[in-house]
């Protein structure tokens, strides 16, 4: 039986799994082996395999989605996912956000390996002045991308044109931005999209493209407020306090305010990225 | 004129930055998060988001924007009330307080 910790670091932030279970260690050990890590992690994860584990109520609700739920019990943050059906997990986050305690019912390790992290993640990024967005990102020769959208807006199509041309994909669906010194840099995250092609790499990023539909291919540079505007509807940050919302905010105008942001209309072939490319050109 | 002495207050779970002369507002620790519900307000509007400071009179506030913008008091007055109005149906102040000729206050909204 192994017990040492099981150590990752996704966008720069560290995150160590204390796991007893054997499928559900070998599951997390294999889902995060491009990942691995050492030193001291940022967040600990204890997982505890509880077969008879009855769900939790909340004091109250902060968040709530179709199928799982994200509040309060006895001053402890608590998500409980899903709220019915035979896969249960409970997980409750200490008051420095730094260690989370998780039940779960489910030995395969199937739902702790993606929802879990991708969620208390999103919590706790923004006390480190970085942000998961709702992007794909992906790197060439000498420059890297990201384009963002919400859901069936163009990620994945861009991601499989990205492959096309030879590009490597950060991830389609989700990436951290965090700045470094004076530069900004995108990570690349294991929870992907449609697209299965994800890696562990960085790379500087000077620009964002947001990203519409259409029948033709278009860029127009955004204000500062539609940036900012659009930087905190594309995050994946769940602002649960006062502390991380003020947080998220700095960061969006931060953002905002050094990162050129564009409006890229497209048509989902190979045709946008000479307009991309000029751009990039003229900001490099 | 009980409506000009009434002083707006910003909810305490309201979170706002001003980027470029524009306020963007985002409620926090609601029930549910709602990301649309995310306000942007235009110059007018952020003048008179900043003026809010908890203290001053809708009056005063008038005061301040004519003072700043030039605009006569009936149409500062129109667009304070318009704007107060949309706030609170926003959920993003309430109008607490009504100060009495006697000097005693009334709460007015909860």
């Amino acid at each position: 039986m192994h017990h040492h910790k099981l150590v990752y670091s996704i966008g720069g932030v560290s995150f160590a799994f204390q796991i007893s279970h054997p499928t559900i260690r070998r599951r997390l050990e294999q889902y995060y082996r491009h990942y691995t890590a050492s030193g001291s992690p940022d967040i600990h994860i204890e997982v505890k395999y509880e077969p008879g584990l009855k769900r939790p109520t909340l004091d109250s609700i902060i968040f709530q989605a179709r199928n799982w739920k994200f509040g309060k019990i006895d001053e402890r943050f608590c998500l409980i996912f899903p709220d019915k059906g035979k896969y249960f997990y409970a997980g409750y986050l200490d008051t420095s956000m730094k260690k989370i305690l998780l039940y779960t019912k489910e030995p395969s390790g199937r739902i702790v390996e993606n929802f879990f992290p991708e969620f208390w993640y999103s919590l706790l990024l923004p006390k480190t002045q970085s942000l998961m967005l709702h992007s794909c990102g992906v790197v060439g020769m000498k420059k890297a991308y990201l384009f963002l959208a919400a859901s069936g807006g163009g990620k994945s199509t861009i991601a499989k044109l990205a492959l096309k041309r030879g590009l490597k994909i950060l991830n389609d669906e989700t990436i951290v931005i965090r700045k470094e010194k004076r530069l900004y840099k995108i990570y690349g995250t294991p929870w992907s999209g449609n697209v299965r092609h994800y890696s562990n790499g960085s790379h500087c990023i000077k620009e964002f493209f947001f990203l519409r539909k259409n029948t033709s291919n278009k860029i127009e540079p955004m204000t500062k407020v539609e940036a900012m505007v659009a930087l905190l509807r594309h995050n994946h940050c769940i602002p649960v306090n006062q502390e991380i919302i003020s947080v998220l905010l700095d960061t969006c105008q931060d953002l905002s305010n050094n990162i050129k942001c564009y409006w890229l209309d497209f048509k989902p072939d190979d045709s946008f990225w000479r307009i991309v490319d000029g751009v990039a050109q003229d900001n490099s | 004129m009980e409506w000009l002495r009434t002083i707006p207050k910003k909810k305490k779970n309201v979170a706002w930055r001003v980027i470029e002369g524009e306020a963007v507002l985002i409620p926090a620790e609601r029930q549910t998060i709602d990301r649309e519900s995310l306000e942007v307000c235009n110059q007018t509007g952020t003048a008179i988001w900043e003026a809010i400071d908890g203290k001053s009179t809708v009056a005063e506030i008038i005061k301040r924007i004519i003072d700043d913008y030039e605009v006569n008091f009936k149409e500062a007055e129109s667009d304070i009330t318009s704007f107060l109005g949309w706030l609170t149906k926003k959920d993003l102040i309430e109008l607490e307080e009504v100060i009495h000729e006697n000097g005693k206050k009334e709460k007015t909204v909860d």
